[in-house]
């Protein structure tokens, strides 16, 4: 009985009461039918009560057991039929069929009332400061942004003489119809290769920790061991699918390609081509997907991605810093083959961001605990 | 600020809250998804059209796969009681 009070659930602790008296074995059975679901046994029809009310009863009932389970019955005013029939049944029966069939009744009310339940005096403090400073957070936010400038004002921070640099010697610096390609590829390029760096040390660890696991006793685990996804049977899907799939990835490839010239780039261009492939995977399976592209083949590509874009930037680095003409041209801007390194970079950070996010979604599918 | 906008926020904010009261997982990840197509929107009357695609893309796009995918891992797609879904996502 003590066990089951630590866990704060009263009512199972009241039923196991009743249940004492009558057979010894019961409380598992019982919590099943009181929670309707065996996953969140801890749910009952109590929540309207003060949570503190229910620790002290909780207290009561490790010493006195009977008269408390009974006040309890007296307090779940939504369960009072319930109970009372219970406990009459209970007495009657010594085995409590009964429950099975009052269980449909309530079937409902665990899933909508489940996390109200079960709070200790503690978990109701921390319940109470979460809102408050969750309250505090929100009111310090509404304030910062009422007074923050006017959308596009021409006093605000952000306009500054960067900005202004940016925007007015931006297409002659880099070349670049696409002002933001210019500034985060080639002004700001060492902070996306930061962001690409971080992509691949996420993908390295995910592949470290997940591979470790498949090779638990020192040998490859067969096929039947790893979730190999099958992928799904639904026709519908499959003809989407097979019909949206090569525009998924020209799309992709046309975001990446056209990243200087209008809005897209590396990283969104990536993502698409990425999220085409993990639809590709998801609907027709890892036989499907594995034809043209692998766990291992991703990660060799986002290494020589990583490698050729710090060539790249080392290379307009060192021209760079030393004042020397940069030996790529800067080509007609607005053509495709124009703003010098930032095509080949747009590639280089597409094809990372790809591979980052098939390489994650694979593994993770399959990864079996 | 057009009616459009306004109402396209309003829709945002109710799209937020409602992700913390809603039980079911899948449909949380579903509202979060249109939150992140209605942000892209927002993004593109913001003038920044580089935010609203990478917002499609990651947002509505790879973040809710995955969390799809997590779903399936610790078998939450499946409604209590009945167990008809064994395709594989």
């Amino acid at each position: 009985m003590s066990l089951l009070s630590e866990d704060g659930k009263k009512t199972v602790l009241s039923f196991g009461d009743w249940v004492n008296a009558n057979s010894p074995e019961i409380p598992p059975e019982i919590d099943y039918a009181k929670g309707g679901d065996p996953k969140g046994p801890g749910a009952h029809g109590h929540d309207d009560h003060g949570h503190e009310d229910h620790g002290h009863e909780d207290h009561g009932h490790d010493d006195h057991g009977h008269e408390e389970a009974h006040g309890h019955d007296g307090h779940g005013h939504d369960d009072a039929h319930g109970h009372d029939a219970h406990g009459e049944h209970g007495h009657e029966h010594a085995h409590f069929e009964p429950h099975e069939i009052v269980m449909p009744k309530r079937e409902k009310k665990p899933k909508v009332k489940r996390e109200k339940v079960q709070l200790t005096g503690v978990e109701h403090s921390y319940r109470v400061f979460a809102v408050i400073s969750g309250i505090l957070l929100a009111l310090v936010l509404l304030v910062t942004v009422a007074t923050l400038p006017r959308f596009g004002s021409a006093d605000a921070p952000a306009v500054n003489e960067v900005s202004r640099r940016y925007l007015e010697q931006g297409l002659t610096d880099t070349g670049a119809v696409n002002a933001v390609a210019g500034i985060i590829l080639d002004y700001r390029a060492f902070d996306t290769l930061g962001e690409s760096v971080v992509l691949f040390t996420a993908t390295v660890t995910v592949i470290f920790l997940l591979q470790q696991s498949k090779r638990k006793n020192g040998e490859e685990k067969t096929e039947d061991e790893v979730d190999v996804n099958t992928g799904v049977r639904s026709l519908p899907a499959k003809v989407i699918i097979g019909i949206t799939f090569p525009f998924i990835l020209l799309y992709g490839i046309y975001v990446v390609l056209n990243g200087h010239l209008s809005p897209g780039g590396g990283f969104s261009g990536g993502t698409i081509l990425g999220g085409g492939l993990i639809l590709c995977h998801m609907v027709n399976g890892e036989r499907f997907t594995e034809r043209f592209i692998t766990v291992k083949r991703c990660t060799q590509i986002m290494a020589a991605g990583l490698f050729v874009y710090i060539g790249l930037k080392t290379y307009s680095i060192l021209t760079g810093a030393n004042g020397a003409a940069s030996a790529i041209p800067l080509g007609t801007p607005g053509s495709i083959f124009s703003a010098g390194l930032i095509l080949p970079l747009n590639i280089c950070v597409g094809l990372v961001v790809a591979c980052t996010m098939y390489a994650l979604y694979n593994l993770f599918t399959s990864w079996r605990s | 600020m057009t009616l459009i906008e306004v109402l396209l926020l309003v829709f945002l904010v109710a799209c937020a809250v409602s992700v913390f009261f809603i039980k079911r997982l899948l449909n949380a990840v579903i509202v979060f998804m249109s939150y992140s197509s209605i942000m892209a929107v927002l993004w593109i009357s913001l003038e920044s059209p580089d935010l609203a695609i990478t917002e499609a893309a990651v947002g509505c796009g790879v973040t809710t796969m995955l969390f799809i995918l997590t779903l399936k891992k610790i078998n939450a797609l499946r409604e209590e009681g009945t167990d008809q879904d064994e395709s594989t996502i």
